[in-house]
């Protein structure tokens, strides 16, 4: 008697076989002590591979569709802005390009403020003088090179509009000259959008300004979209690199990430951030008696800052073992270059300590905001 | 003309739980499982519920190169399904370390014995799953059995060191 593939088995207990195969099956196994037996270790294989898989499920909450709606049509925008900033960057290319060919004297007068038909007429006598290089004054190229230079190009009056309006209609074709003014123009109005002052006591190289910049934006938005994903990647940018500090045992760490909620119990409070900056994890370690908390924010560019904290009544208290310490204190080090900078304060009973790869007036004025 | 809405209802869930065991992050998986649904809904396939997942098998391939070559090595394992109180450190971590030997297990796997038996998990039928795959239906069965065995295998030899380990 020739047996049941142990697939056919596995597709019976699915539901997969059609219903002669079925009861075929069902024939045999009543007749054949093996087959019936296999189908025992099938049934019991296919319910643990359940369970195992069933221990590695994700919450199952259903946002709206209308979130799917949405994504599409921004999506759409999405591929709009994109093709524009291609637009402008090719736009900016030609532009530099040829300003720098003017610069080396090329072309005589190419990049000056003597305005499109100017330049227009230069580029022409350019190309019929193709050794006219000792023609190129190269002080006039260079001194009328910054596009920020008054000329007739960029116009001495009116609005920015009218001025681009005028351009596009005496230049349809973007000639070197007015390629390299009105990119100047465009990155003048950005930059003019969020001109709010840095405070003072802000440092180099991490700029702490009112109103957080463009870029900021976006990394908030990206945190918030998907907060893994973005950790990743940050942490994958120049400055402190996370390694393993914020992951789970399996890679050899011993900080595990933790949700608020947890940290905020295992704290005793809501553990202190740094306000405007996104919060990438919240971790506690295994088996602290100390009860440490870490919050580690991004300042962007892949630059994060880390708060320890903890209760000084379990500090002052002898609670925390002078090897514990110690030991908390190679774990910091493990993953934090030695350059690392640490501030520490004292906040309602707690103890925070901050640490970054930043100039250290730099993180003092960080960790001061959490006051 | 497909009710998409209706597709999502029924679908969403299935296909997070398929992805987030493609990428192993929570949000991740949200998002890639929102953003197949985005894709699909210019279309009228034929099986909308393969269709997407269709696109998400690809979406998920697409992470898992980027993340090759970005060579991430942070793992943020962050709250899951199982009603865990969340003011409890010790319960969470325990999670944290057993979603953590699924992963592994999962891992050892072939990628199409993996693909397959994350695909049923998923609620696909034989015929679903041999339309994303490749294979023929007749195989689903004998390569299920075999994914499933090795599950098991890989899950209790990594459950056992963690307990030697203790």
């Amino acid at each position: 008697m020739q047996h049941v593939d142990e697939g056919i088995l596995h597709a019976y207990l699915d539901g997969a076989l059609g219903e002669a195969e079925r009861l075929e099956m069902e024939v045999h196994v009543r007749a054949c002590a093996a087959c019936a037996s296999a189908l025992d270790e099938a049934r019991a294989l296919r319910e643990r591979a359940t369970g195992i898989l069933a221990g590695s499920a994700a919450a199952l909450d259903v946002p709206p569709f209308e979130q799917v709606l949405k994504r599409r049509s921004r999506s759409s925008r999405g591929g709009l802005r994109r093709l524009r900033v291609i637009g402008l960057a090719a736009t900016l290319a030609v532009a530099v390009g040829v300003v720098w060919y003017a610069r080396d004297g090329s072309v005589a007068g190419l990049a000056g403020g003597a305005g499109e038909r100017a330049a227009e007429q230069q580029s022409g006598r350019a190309a019929d003088t193709d050794s006219a290089e000792a023609a190129a004054p190269e002080t006039g190229a260079s001194e009328a090179a910054p596009p920020a230079a008054p000329g007739p190009s960029s116009g001495a009056g009116g609005d920015q509009d009218a001025r681009r309006q005028e351009a596009d209609r005496t230049a349809p074709a973007v000639t070197p000259s007015n390629a390299a003014a009105r990119q100047d123009r465009d990155v003048e109005e950005r930059a003019a959008e969020p001109a709010q002052p840095a405070p003072a006591g802000a440092l180099e190289p991490v700029v702490v300004t009112a109103a957080p910049s463009p870029k900021a934006a976006d990394e908030r938005r990206s945190f918030a979209e998907r907060p893994a994903a973005a950790a990743a990647d940050a942490a994958e940018g120049p400055g402190l690199r996370l390694h393993g500090g914020i992951s789970s045992s399996a890679t050899g760490e011993d900080w595990v990430a933790v949700s608020q909620d947890t940290a905020t119990a295992h704290l005793g409070r809501q553990p202190a951030v740094v306000p405007d900056l996104p919060v990438i994890a919240y971790g506690i370690r295994r088996g602290d008696t100390a009860r440490r908390v870490r919050v580690v924010q991004s300042l962007g560019d892949g630059t994060m800052i880390e708060l320890i904290q903890m209760r000084l009544r379990d500090l002052h208290a002898g609670r925390l073992m002078r090897a514990e310490a110690a030991e908390a204190q190679r774990g910091l080090e493990s993953f934090l270059p030695d350059s690392a900078a640490t501030e520490r304060i004292e906040l309602d009973g707690y103890e925070i300590i901050g640490r970054a790869n930043l100039p250290a007036e730099s993180l003092r004025v960080l960790v001061e905001r959490i006051r | 003309m497909t009710d998409w809405a209706d597709v999502y209802r029924n679908c969403y869930p299935d296909l997070v739980r398929f992805l987030h065991r493609k990428v192993w992050d929570e949000d991740r998986a949200r998002d890639l499982a929102q953003e197949a649904f985005a894709r699909a809904l210019d279309h009228e396939p034929e099986n909308p519920r393969s269709w997407v997942f269709t696109i998400a098998v690809n979406l998920a391939r697409d992470e898992a190169r980027s993340a090759m070559r970005r060579k991430r090595h942070l793992t943020l394992l962050k709250g899951s399904a199982d009603v865990v109180d969340p003011t409890d450190p010790a319960q969470e971590l325990e999670k944290s370390e057993r979603m953590e030997r699924v992963r592994a297990a999962l891992d050892r796997l072939s990628e199409r014995d993996r693909d397959v038996l994350l695909l049923w998990d998923a609620g696909l039928d034989y015929r679903e799953i041999a339309e994303q795959t490749g294979l023929a239906v007749g195989a689903i069965g004998t390569t299920l059995a075999r994914a499933r065995r090795r599950l098991v295998e890989a899950y209790d030899a990594l459950e056992a060191r963690h307990a030697a380990r203790g």
